[in-house]
Formats: C-alpha cells, structure tokens, sequence
C-alpha cells in the first residue's frame, strides 16, 4: 500500500456552491504551501463532484509538481458514478497510458486540457464545440466559441502564466458547464496592484473582485493605448441571456452571478490563482432537433 | 474605400487582428476626402470584444468623431453587432468617466488657486 502524507478524502457532495469551491480551494492552499509531500486525492468514497469542478482536480497533478509535490487520484473503477464523472470530464482520457476511444464515454466530455497559448485558443475552442454530441447550428456555436475564446483572453491576459487549464461537460439536461482554471495572480491581487499604481486606496479581495466585474474597469487601462474592460460584462449578459450563471474564485473572494443575483464574498480559504465557470441551460439539442425537422419537412 | 475584414484574419476575435483593423481605418481616413469607410464582414463568423476594443473602442477614446461618423458597417452577424455594441457602450463609459475625472481635477486645482 501506498503510504502518502497527506490525503484528501472527497467524500461528500460538491454542489456548484461557494461553499464546495472553498474544499477545493483548501486542496490547493495545502499544495502551494507544502513541498515534497505525497499526496493522495481520495474519490473512492465518491458521491457526487459537480462537473465545474473537473478541472481543478484535474490540475492537480500539475500544479502539485509545479510545486515540488507529488499526488495521485484513486477512485474504484467499479464506481460507476465515480468513473463516469471522470470519463466525461476528459480526466481519465488525458491521464490514461492506454488511451483507447472504446472504453472511454466521450458523448459528453470537453476533454481537460492544458492550454499554453492564446493564439491556439481558438482552435482549443473550436474543438471543445466540435465534441458536444450534436451537431450545433452555426450561430449557437460561433457564439460559444466566441465566448470561451474570451474567457481564455481573460485569463492569458491577466494571470501573468503561460498555461491555463479548462475542463467542461455538456449534459444529458442539456447544460453545458465549461470551467477554466489559472494559477497566476488572481484577480483581487492583480487589481490591487494596478490601485496602488494609480495611487488609490487598495480594496478587499471581495471589493476588488467587484471592481473588476465593473464596466470600463481594467487593470490594463492606462497601460495600453484602448479601452479594456468589457469582457466580464459580456460574459455576464451570455450566462444570464442562457438561463446559465457565472462561479468565480479568485485569491480570497468568490462570486456568484445568474439572472436572479449577483454576489461577492470572501471564501473561507483563499484560491491560488483564478477559477471561472460559466454554466448555460439553453436548450442546445432541441435547437438542433427543431432545424433537422426543417430538413425532414422539406 | 472598403475593408474586407478576412482580407487580413479569418475571425475578429483578437487584440492583434483588432489593432490591425485600425491601422487599416486610421490610413483610409482623409480630412479632405468625402468617401466613407466601409467596414465589410463578410464571412467572419468569431467575434470577441477584445477585437473592437483595439479598434472601435480606440477611435472613441480618442475622440476621433470624424473618423467615427464616417464608418459603415456591413455584412456583420447579429453576434458581431452585439459584440461591437458591448465594446462601444464601455469605451463610451470610460471616456466619459475620464473627462468627468479631468473635470473634478480642474475644479480641485482651480480652487486650490483661488
């Protein structure tokens, strides 16, 4: 038996809720601060993991060898809950030496990906799309390219790394969940800093987050020769145009976005870097369906 | 004077492929010429506002009304129209939030003065 010396038993449910980001948050905060420590993420007594956390466990591996650590992922392969979260997250396809289609379910996974370059976001984009299980009409599609593209843009921009992490599902309840991952500066961080640049008063990691989310605001305003600034509120109006919601982490502040409200809170564990998850209901494959009945009329 | 926009990017998604659309418009642009800059779209299907903001963003923060009042746009999707819509709406806000800051300062400045 392997010994480790520390073990994260996941044994409870993890909604998509500030309160399950915080356990994942402390998984990390144990990662960065430790170094030449075995480490064991525990899912054999696994319940349920919402799938917009996919990614941070699937980075794991990475950043705990960026930081000197060594970890491992056990699950039981007889769970059948537990190895279908892990099939259709792309985990087990990117991690697995035997990397055969025939027993991986890829109908709804957008594969873990490690992204090194904004320039291939695109294309990263445009093949997450390409592996939804149907056939997504043109404009839909476009547009959730466009959206993850941006989503990327963000991230690449502001971290300060050169990889970003992204993880996503498309499930049977026709919602699409696509999260991304980042271990740079963080949000609250990077937006303190341009503050104090400016010689204004720095912010709460909570307040600072809410600065960042503000229309116009940018921590590259002043720096570059156009306006920045209107990422965040595009994303916004797409989740809530979708019926969907935004789940931000970023240092030790978090929110929560969706048509009915808008919240920023400081998380009980602060979050290395910055976790962004959108998640939309539209309906995507009654979409699809409704268009091939035009075909079939015809 | 036409600019095809995939003449030079297969998308408008990036800062670069923006920032090179307003070289295209600033040298197009003449004070004496009465031909309008045509913004053409056709067959560009990505759009992010990271595009815009180099571009159309750029001319509004810099106040370049003239240059502005002289663009048509065509063959833009209806993400494309919402995206340039997002870009213009917060460099809007930003130039008004910057002149009413300059306005605070003088004010501050004029009483110190005084």
């Amino acid at each position: 038996m392997d010994s480790f010396d520390k073990t994260f038993l996941l044994n409870e449910e993890y909604r998509r809720s500030i309160s399950s980001l915080s356990k994942f948050a402390h998984i990390i905060s144990y990662i960065k601060s430790n170094k030449n420590k075995r480490i064991l993420i525990d899912l054999t007594e696994y319940k349920y993991i919402n799938p917009s956390y996919a990614v941070i466990i699937a980075a794991i591996p990475y950043i705990a060898e960026e930081m000197g650590n060594k970890s491992v992922i056990r699950y039981l392969a007889n769970d059948y809950n537990c190895s279908n979260f892990l099939k259709d997250s792309g985990i087990l396809k990117h991690y697995s030496y035997n990397n055969n289609d025939d027993v991986l379910n890829l109908k709804s996974s957008v594969d873990f990906l490690v992204v090194r370059n904004l320039d291939k976001s695109e294309d990263v984009a445009n093949s997450i799309i390409e592996k939804f299980p149907v056939k997504l009409e043109d404009d839909i599609k476009n547009e959730l390219i466009s959206k993850i593209y941006e989503v990327f843009s963000n991230s690449f921009t502001h971290s300060g790394v050169d990889k970003v992490f992204c993880c996503g599902y498309f499930n049977q309840q026709k919602s699409l969940i696509f999260s991304i991952y980042d271990i740079g500066i963080g949000i609250p961080m990077s937006v303190n800093r341009y503050l104090k640049e400016c010689k204004k008063d720095v912010l709460s990691d909570e307040n600072a987050l809410k600065w960042a989310w503000q229309q116009g605001n940018s921590s590259l305003n002043g720096k570059i020769d156009y306006p920045r600034g209107a990422g965040f509120q595009t994303l916004e109006s797409f989740a809530i145009e979708n019926q969907g919601d935004i789940l931000v982490g970023s240092n030790n502040s978090c929110c929560r976005i969706s048509s009915k409200s808008k919240s920023f809170n400081r998380l009980s564990e602060p979050i290395l870097g910055t976790f962004f998850s959108m998640q939309i209901r539209r309906d995507l494959i009654h979409k699809y369906s409704k268009s091939n009945n035009k075909v079939i009329c015809k | 004077m036409t600019i095809l926009i995939r003449s030079f990017t297969p998308n408008a998604l990036s800062e670069k492929a923006g920032s090179e659309l307003r070289e295209r418009i600033l040298s197009s642009y003449s004070n004496d010429s009465k031909d309008r800059i045509i913004l053409d779209f056709e067959g560009i299907g990505l759009y992010a506002t990271m595009f815009f903001n180099a571009s159309i963003g750029f001319l509004i923060q810099e106040n370049l009304t003239d240059i502005i009042n002289n663009i048509d746009i065509i063959n833009i999707t209806p993400l494309g129209k919402k995206t340039l819509e997002h870009s213009k709406d917060n460099a809007n806000f930003i130039k008004r939030n910057a002149n009413k800051a300059e306005i605070e300062n003088i004010v501050s400045n004029t009483i110190s003065e005084s």
